[in-house]
């Protein structure tokens, strides 16, 4: 007996160690967040000190709670239907004589969670956009209820999974003995095998919960304007970066959650072993209170609302936005992700301001790329009132016959525009975009790291920096340099250019530390990397974290681009996406944006005012700015064949099988 | 049993299979068309299809994919199985605690755990600047295969853990107990006791854990710095950038012979272990 215990003993102190190793691995990232998220630097990597300012940041305005809180709703919901969906499915599984059918139930129970997300998620779209336009041609074909299908949909699978073991577990003559005591089948299954499913059945609540509440693909497909989940929001950042203020939100909502379980535990503990009546009567009540104050915590979210910054000053003329038709009607507005002023450090939130103002309801969604931005528009399944692609972009849609025409009468600050800016290329009658914010790609370096001032793209291939240079990780952007680089035109049509840019990319790549994009600010903000291209207006942000860093407009020249205001087709609040657009050209709002977004504006108000912090900025505005864009090319919209041949050299060159 | 008590039994199933057939079922026949039709001319072609047969990166892709989420499974029941063991032997309010903090980091939104993850393995960061104190390093740990497994096996470890947790919790220690004084040692508790009643509960964190980590795409860029392409990045890749130039079609064509890949694989493993405890009566 003794040898036994001191065995066991062992045996546990093994068992804690281990299960001590698992829990450190599992929460390694989560200590590394709760310390970002007092971070008073903008970095998720740099840490500058301690700073509370995410979290004066979360409850001072932003559309970050109203995410959490639809994404809390969502997870609540589908996780509880998946639960019973998949529960009623174990049982009725486990009951089939016929092994072909259950097994060919498990075979299609396996398919959401073996298709890649984006699969799934395009494929709803695609259905619900199929049946939406026979049930109701005037609704968005996506929205909250698709959203919630969807996610019951791959929530479900794993419920029956968790729940199916435990039904093949249970012992089948204990059923047969209820019923040799006078029960039904329906009170033996819930006096004897129901009880001991129930921790499958939670263990599959769990982790539905889990899925749903930090899923971002297949809910980007799956849900219309109304309705944004946290995740979503967050992923459509992969541009631009993460802030701390996300870091803030869930150390928050772990902190909340722990809480729970500490008190949980506590009630718990103090119950076990005592079982009189009295005692359970007073859990009971500990349970009540315990479910009251989780229960508190979730309203105390709901009711808190924040309180942007709407002030305006100086409209030019206030009388337009009186217009009480509009008052109450809704306006989707579907844009780059943090690529409008939101509140951030008191300043102006422009979605907010004009909701104040006009009295419209904006429902406002973001995007990562615009060809992702292309596949929710092309598919029709929410109609959009404003957009604001890129270029080449709005040239595919304009072929398309995807864009409609602005009533350019009623947006009377179109006037502010720079001169520059209008008839480009893409829309040379100037019928169908208003010029919002323009950018360049740059070359960004680490002057600790590297030597000298580079003036080309070449430093992308020296030996010497080997394991320290990222590139885009995407196509169109990398080949961009590898064409430059070639002396070939970065909208060339021929094949063999493209293949002579290629196979500089392929020569590139053994001096890569790899192919980034969102990655660049940490990696350049924390000197991981020494030399990275990218976006003008994000180098200030990297910048702003790490002095080190320098940028450059190498001279074989490099890509520019104009994001424009767009109404598409199939837009429902035309008159308010007139007002919108004219509201972002108020040279208040456009300057709060500009200084907001930190790319170069088109707006000549913003460029004339003195207040503008960027006015004379080295990067944005550089002394020698004519002879670098006359350097610049805009990227066009290629043929699909062309388009399909530089992909299929890209996956080459990545993949180099 | 009479036989109505089985036809209305048999209608539990009822919601679940009509749930699949519309949402599920539906849905893979827009995946199948696409393989086939191309979206902007509408026209039959197997040109899609056929990559897989012409271009060898495809198929290389779907190997190391195949390869490194088998390593993250293996690895993920290695740590998990002795890990369900010991939760299952703790108290049970403790064990329903437990359960809640082996999910909870999940909860957490995949992009900041990543980032998280970089900051902790990046050339100047934690792990090298702690190996730096003791005069080593700093070595390479991101961008390399091995993160990529990490990376899984971090994800998906938690669906391994609570499955055969749940089927483990089960098993009481009078059983154990009695099974020492029958003579068993710790060996064959283990085999004759334990294993078996588990077994169900790992088959499905297998399942769990193996098919979404085959079809991953964003833990592979973040953790190799996009080095290391999977069959998911490629889908990813083509259906995101390339859209309305055959990437759908290529991104559904790839799907489906994913898919098809997976069904066989999940096939063979039910033959295996299903044994006949299907289809029991209540």
């Amino acid at each position: 007996m003794k040898r036994t215990s001191f065995k066991n003993r062992s045996g546990e102190i093994f068992g804690n160690i281990l299960m001590g190793l698992v829990y450190l691995f599992l929460y390694a990232p989560l200590i590394v967040m709760i310390v970002f998220s007092f971070n008073a630097g903008k970095s998720t990597s740099v840490f500058q000190g301690f700073d509370l300012r995410w979290y004066r940041e979360l409850f001072s305005g932003g559309e970050l709670l109203t995410y959490l809180k639809n994404s809390l709703l969502l997870a609540v919901l589908s996780s509880v239907l998946a639960t019973v969906l998949g529960t009623l499915a174990a049982v009725g599984i486990y009951q089939l004589k016929n092994k072909r059918i259950s097994s060919a139930i498990l075979a299609v129970n396996n398919i959401p969670m073996m298709n890649p997300d984006i699969v799934t998620g395009v494929s709803m779209m695609m259905m619900f956009v199929f049946v939406g336009g026979f049930l109701a041609a005037n609704r968005d074909s996506v929205n909250f209820f698709t959203l919630l299908i969807a996610h019951i949909t791959f929530n479900t699978p794993y419920v029956l999974l968790n729940v199916l073991p435990k039904l093949k577990a249970t012992d089948k003559r204990l059923v047969e003995a209820a019923m040799d005591l006078g029960c039904t089948p329906v009170q033996a299954f819930f006096k004897v095998v129901f009880p001991q499913l129930i921790p499958g059945i939670l263990s599959g609540l769990l982790m539905a919960f889990t899925l749903s509440f930090d899923d971002f693909v297949i809910s980007y497909y799956a849900s219309g304007a109304d309705f944004v989940t946290l995740p979503v929001y967050i992923y459509s950042l992969v541009k631009k970066t993460v802030k701390p203020d996300v870091y803030a939100l869930y150390t928050i909502i772990f902190v909340a959650i722990l809480l729970l379980l500490i008190v949980y535990n506590a009630l718990q503990n103090k119950d076990t072993g005592k079982k009189s009546e009295k005692k359970k009567k007073s859990s009971a009540i500990r349970m009540v209170a315990f479910g009251t104050a989780a229960v508190l915590l979730v309203v105390g979210l709901f009711v808190f609302s924040p309180k942007p910054n709407v002030e305006l000053h100086s409209l030019i003329d206030e009388s337009y936005y009186v217009n009480e038709e509009l008052e109450g009607t809704t306006l989707n507005v579907y844009n780059w992700a943090e690529y409008i002023s939101d509140g951030e450090d008191d300043t102006l939130d422009v979605i907010a301001a004009f909701e104040e103002l006009t009295g419209i309801k904006v429902n406002y969604v973001t995007y990562e790329s615009n060809e992702v931005m292309y596949s929710k528009l092309e598919g029709e399944s929410v109609s959009y009132d404003i957009v604001i692609p890129s270029d080449y972009m709005i040239a595919q849609l304009i072929s398309k016959d995807m864009l409609m025409k602005l009533d350019f009468e009623r947006i009377p600050n179109y006037s502010l525009i720079d001169e520059k800016y209008k008839g480009m290329y893409f829309d040379p009658q100037n019928e169908y975009s208003v010029p919002f914010s323009v950018g360049l790609v740059g070359l960004i370096y680490n002057t600790t790291m590297v030597k000298g001032t580079p003036d080309s793209w070449s430093i992308m291939w020296d030996e010497q920096y080997k394991g320290q240079i990222l590139t885009f990780n995407n196509s169109r952007d990398a080949f961009m340099i590898a064409q430059m680089m070639a002396g070939v035109d970065i909208n060339s049509t021929s094949k063999a250019d493209w293949d002579k840019a290629a196979e500089l990319l392929r020569s590139q790549k053994k001096v890569l530390q790899g192919y980034a994009m969102d990655e660049v600010f940490n990696k350049m903000e924390g000197g991981n990397a020494a030399i990275a291209p990218y976006y003008a207006g994000d180098f200030l942000t990297m910048q702003g974290e790490n002095p080190d860093l320098e940028m450059i407009y190498p001279k074989e020249g490099t890509n520019i681009f104009v994001d424009s205001i767009c109404v598409p087709k199939g837009a429902k609040n035309y008159d308010a996406a007139m007002m919108f657009i004219n509201f972002l050209l108020e040279p208040e709002v456009a300057l709060a944006n500009a200084e907001y977004i930190c790319y170069a504006t088109p707006n000549t108000a913003v460029l004339e005012n003195e207040e503008y912090s960027l006015k004379d900025n080295e990067y944005l505005y550089p002394e020698n700015y004519d002879e670098v864009v006359s350097r610049a090319s805009y990227y066009q919209d290629l043929p699909a064949d062309i388009k399909s041949y530089y992909g299929d050299l890209w996956t080459l060159i990545k993949g180099g099988g | 049993m009479n036989k109505k008590g089985t036809f209305s039994r048999g209608l539990l199933n009822a919601p679940y299979v009509i749930w699949s057939l519309i949402f599920i079922l539906v849905p893979l026949v827009f995946v199948v068309y696409y393989s086939f039709f191309d979206l902007e001319s509408g026209r039959f072609t197997t040109e899609y299809i056929k990559i897989f047969f012409t271009k060898p990166m495809y198929v290389k892709a779907f190997g190391i994919s195949l390869l490194y989420s088998l390593i993250a499974t293996a690895i993920s029941l290695v740590i998990a199985y002795p890990f369900a063991y010991f939760l299952s032997r703790k108290k049970p309010a403790s064990q329903s605690v437990q359960m809640i903090l082996i999910m909870l980091p999940m909860w957490m939104n995949m992009l900041v755990r990543t980032y998280s993850w970089t900051t902790i393995l990046e050339g100047n960061g934690l792990i090298n600047n702690l190996l730096e104190l003791v005069g080593i390093g700093p070595v390479t740990m991101l961008g390399t295969g091995g993160a990529v497994v990490l990376g899984m096996v971090y994800n998906y470890l938690p669906y391994m853990i609570l499955p055969i947790y749940t089927g483990m919790s089960k098993i009481g220690q009078p059983l154990l107990e009695a099974a020492e004084d029958l003579g068993c040692n710790g060996f064959q508790k283990l085999k004759r006791v334990i294993m078996p009643l588990s077994l169900s509960g790992v088959i499905s964190g297998i399942i769990m854990v193996f098919v979404p980590s085959i079809s991953t795409f964003y833990i592979s860029q973040k953790m190799s710095n996009g080095k290391v392409v999977l069959i998911g990045d490629l889908i990813e890749q083509q259906i995101k950038e390339f859209w309305a130039a055959g990437g759908l079609n290529r991104g559904a064509a790839m799907s489906f012979v994913l898919m098809l890949i997976i069904l066989l694989c999940t096939f063979v493993m039910n033959r295996f272990t299903d044994d006949d405890e299907g289809g029991m009566i209540i």
